[in-house]
């Protein structure tokens, strides 16, 4: 399993995705994907034409961006730590930690467009609503996540816990918490995407400012190339996020069978 | 050897439970059909009334021989907003006409012109601002009708914060986004008042709740829903000032009929139908406001629409299609004055960059043909 | 030293009585504790809601059921893309080292600039509403298939490595059987999710639908109407009907899950 070819090196990692980019780019320039689509000029903008939003107005766009990515950040910290304590309390009350799970499993099943509404009237038209609303749905994806990393563990590993008599303690922080670091950062990847989404989603119902203010106010004016430059700042806020998740992830859990 | 066994089973019956989750996720696809149009319309002609033209066009051939499917995109949820294309389509002014029309209703974030484009829908209605964002970014669109004459906009203020124009300075006020807040930002400049930097402009979304809790000082209204609203949740005249955009000259011209000028090119005979047919309807309703909201209502989600609601709102639609003074041959014309006004307006605020000549934005050909020919029923 | 283990019911009941309880002294609170404008528009009464609910429930049960068709089938075509993805990514790194910053990308889209296209390619209506639904939902799928692959354990694959076994029949006998827990979490994180998006295409114009009641709800009676409540409550359930659905098919495809299950919580 140890193919150790170019394909492993570092540089390959990092190049392979932008030369990918740029070859992307250049179809997409040429029209290769209106071709594709059957669309047309208007439908979609060029890249020419989302890069000359970007000159012209850099500082519209990073003030929106700057607020719209504090709000999914807060939401996302707060949230990942609300998550995660449900779960080590689930796992702690195994038999009555089960309602919180199923709560938070209510939780996420409500759709966004319906908690903005609600959020909204709690928190007030500004950024706190939209921080309620990310954290809320991180919440959820955190604590389902970390459940099955604390409470699914190796086979034996917890019959050998207790034939050393360790004590409940002592295997949650010596086994649990260690075997669900991986499940963090699974999770961490998944609600590192929902967060800004969410944060936009949430924008869009009612707001002042930030992304999903702005490209919703746009893309109903039908000017395409300065929505999309609006959504391409949340892209690359986004990617951004993950790209740190995985960066420590690789750090952090170097023993796992998915590091080797 | 047990386990072997039983996992082998277990990966059949997988397979076989997969297997009939398909095939009910399949079958569900007649079932949503027949649900949407009880739970749409009671009358047979909407029955189709599902979400796809392909119904329509599927059953046109079939069920309704000779009639022609014309998909129809609506900009919001069936209210008396609309009430003159429901009462064509229930006293069956669209049949006689020989169209066998779907009337698609919308939503939040729905993209009318962008559908009508599309060839989703083949005509549609929003605001004649909305269409003319579009007309400038290339979209291939046509206004063929005029429905609203005149701005349904108001701006509805708690009166004790703000008591005249001049007070709504350094306010929370209540806009839609999408260019929708062009009216507001008109006043605002027509007054002295900067709006990015006097006040705050935020979007209220679909509820009047940022009014009724006090967030904002004051909200946008049409005249025809959010206001009555607003008298609904216990507001009186004595609590509001209203400043009505159409006074102030900040009003912008609203409904309209519209579509993609490619497919005009070639189905300009069933485009003047479907006009005729509809100015027949909104006639109707206009005279016998009542019965409309009666029909409106009918398609309505009951449990949370209010029909007294809905009566008003078609006595204050009717004030804005068919305004004192004007015959009712008239309705839906193209006003070239107020259309001129509007993309000045929009011009000024930024809806449109460059200035647009009247005749790219909407054809008067239909509509000159139709009042010339055949008089009003 | 073990417990006897108490019947998940209770559990649940008791769970509810509390959030009920919880709920009511707050509506409560708001009204007449604390000073809070207009609590009505923030928090309904728990009492107030359910009656509402079970006042509509064959409307609200109607509504739920076109969702969840709907929602289903873009579920189905969301997880088979999601698989088919994850699959080719681990099969291949090249593949997995280019695309994933693209999928990241990509589930970074709104709906809304998504939609236009979407309707482009395949019309409106149903169509629209599987297509987007299942773009929506794809990526838990995958990224959880992904890391199950991922996961599993190295001395294993040496093993099968020694043994000179094919790649596709490595698959098959190892890492798929090995994934799928993985895989069946994903689908749980999934399977809200395609619930939210078929809500979400709904908001923006359907004749029929849970979202259509929702927005109707809303515009007419504001955020703190009851009905507007009744209808999240359905929409919530609808949710958690659906990762329970997915569960189930979990117990019958990898009964062992549930021992392992088992025995990490005791």
């Amino acid at each position: 399993m140890n193919k150790s070819s170019w394909i492993d090196k570092k540089g390959f990692r990092i190049a392979a995705p932008i030369v990918f980019g740029i070859l992307f780019v250049l179809f997409w320039q040429f029209g290769g994907l209106h071709w594709l689509l059957h669309l047309r000029a208007y439908d979609f903008p060029l890249p020419t034409q989302i890069i000359d939003v970007f000159a012209t107005q850099y500082a519209v766009l990073w003030k929106h961006t700057v607020i719209t990515a504090t709000e999914a950040l807060v939401g996302l910290i707060i949230g990942s730590v609300l998550g995660f304590g449900v779960a080590v309390l689930a796992s702690w009350f195994p038999q009555w930690g089960y309602g919180g799970l199923a709560l938070m499993s209510a939780i996420n099943a409500i759709p966004t467009t319906a908690m903005a509404p609600i959020m909204n009237n709690w928190f007030g038209r500004g950024m706190g609503s939209k921080i309620a609303v990310v954290i809320f749905f991180t919440m959820a994806a955190m604590a389902i996540n970390t459940y099955r990393g604390l409470t699914v563990l190796p086979p034996f590993s917890l019959d050998l816990m207790k034939s050393y008599n360790a004590t409940k303690k002592e295997i949650f922080f010596s086994l649990r918490l260690p075997n669900c670091v991986p499940s963090i950062f699974t999770a961490l990847k998944v609600t590192t995407t929902t967060s800004m989404l969410s944060a936009i989603i949430a924008e869009f119902f009612s707001s002042y400012a930030g992304l999903g203010f702005r490209v919703n106010s746009v893309l109903q004016e039908g000017k395409n190339a300065d929505g999309w430059a609006y959504i391409a700042c949340s892209a690359i806020v986004g990617i951004i996020m993950y790209m740190i998740v995985s960066v420590v992830e690789r750090r952090v859990t170097k023993w796992h069978a998915s590091q080797r | 050897m047990k386990r072997k066994l039983g996992r082998n089973t277990m990966k059949k019956a997988a397979a076989f439970l997969l297997g009939v989750t398909l095939i009910m996720g399949m079958s569900g696809c007649g079932v949503t059909r027949e649900e949407d149009g009880t739970s749409a319309a009671p009358t047979e002609s909407s029955s189709e009334a599902g979400d796809a033209s392909e119904a329509s066009s599927e059953d046109g051939s079939a069920s309704k021989d000779g009639l022609i499917p014309v998909t129809f995109q609506s900009k919001w949820i069936p209210q008396a907003q609309f009430m003159g294309y429901y009462v064509a389509l229930d006293k069956g002014y669209y049949e006689e006409e020989g169209l066998d029309v779907t009337i698609l209703p919308g939503g939040s974030d729905i993209n009318v012109p962008s559908v009508v484009e599309s060839g989703t829908a083949q005509i549609g209605t929003t605001n004649l601002y909305n269409v003319l964002s579009y007309q400038e970014q290339g979209y291939p669109l046509t206004t063929i009708g005029q429905v609203m004459q005149d701005s349904p906009f108001v701006f509805v203020c708690h009166k004790d914060q703000v008591s005249s124009i001049a007070d709504l300075k350094g306010k929370t006020l209540g806009v839609w986004t999408g260019g929708n807040d062009a009216p507001v930002r008109a006043l605002l400049t027509k007054n002295g008042m900067d709006p990015d930097m006097d006040a705050t402009l935020a979007s209220q979304g679909t509820t009047i709740d940022g009014f009724l809790d006090g967030t904002f000082a004051g909200y946008s209204a049409m005249t025809y829903n959010e206001l009555l609203l607003a008298y609904e949740a216990g507001y009186t005249d004595d609590d509001l000032y209203i400043i009505n955009m159409e006074q102030e000259d900040c009003g912008m011209l609203a409904d309209c009929i519209f579509v993609n000028s490619d497919w005009l090119k070639d189905n300009r005979e069933t485009a003047e139908k479907f006009m005729r047919a509809t100015i027949k309807g909104w006639a109707y309703a206009c005279e016998n406001t009542k019965e409309a909201a009666d029909i409106v209502y009918s398609y309505m989600d009951k449990s949370s629409a209010d029909y007294d609601h809905q009566v008003k709102s078609a006595e204050e639609v009717a004030k804005l299609v068919l305004p004192e003074g004007m015959d009712a041959s008239q309705i839906c014309t193209i006003p070239a004055d107020k259309v001129q006004n509007s993309i000045d307006i929009a011009l000024q605020y930024g809806i449109i960059t460059k200035d647009t000549d009247l005749n790219t934005v909407y054809d008067t050909s239909i509509m000159d043909d139709i009042t010339s020919g055949s008089t009003a029923e | 030293m073990e417990k006897k283990p108490v019947n998940r019911k209770i559990v649940i009941a008791v769970w509810v009585i509390g959030v009920f309880l919880v709920w009511e002294f707050a509506a409560f609170a708001i009204r007449h504790i604390l000073p809070i404008d207009t609590p009505d528009t923030k928090l309904p009464y728990f009492h107030g809601v359910v009656i509402t609910f079970f006042q509509n429930f064959m409307d609200l049960a109607a509504s739920s059921w076109v969702t969840f068709i709907n929602a289903g089938r873009g579920f189905l075509i969301g997880t088979a893309i999601g698989c088919v993805i994850a699959f080719l990514m681990s099969w291949s790194k090249a593949i997995e080292k280019i695309a994933f910053p693209y999928l990241i990308t990509f589930q970074m889209i709104p709906v809304l600039g998504l939609a236009p296209i979407v309707y482009k390619l395949v019309g409106g209506g149903d169509e629209a509403k599987v297509a987007i639904s299942a773009l929506i939902s794809f990526f838990p799928v995958a990224v959880n298939l992904l890391d199950g692959f991922h996961s599993v354990d190295v001395q294993r694959r040496e093993l099968l490595y020694s043994y000179a076994t094919k790649k596709p029949i490595t698959y098959l006998k190892l890492m798929i059987p090995s994934a799928l827990p993985q895989l069946f979490t994903g689908m749980k994180i999934a399977a809200p999710r395609t619930i939210t998006a078929a809500i979400l295409i709904e908001m923006m114009g359907s004749t029929a639908g849970i979202g259509v009641k929702i927005l109707y709800a809303l515009y007419y009676n504001g955020a703190g109407s009851l009905l507007f409540w009744s209808c999240i409550l359905a929409a919530a359930i609808l949710g958690m009907l659906s990762s329970v659905v997915v569960s189930l098919v979990e117990r019958i495809v990898i009964p062992w899950e549930k021992a392992m299950l088992k025995k990490g919580e005791a």
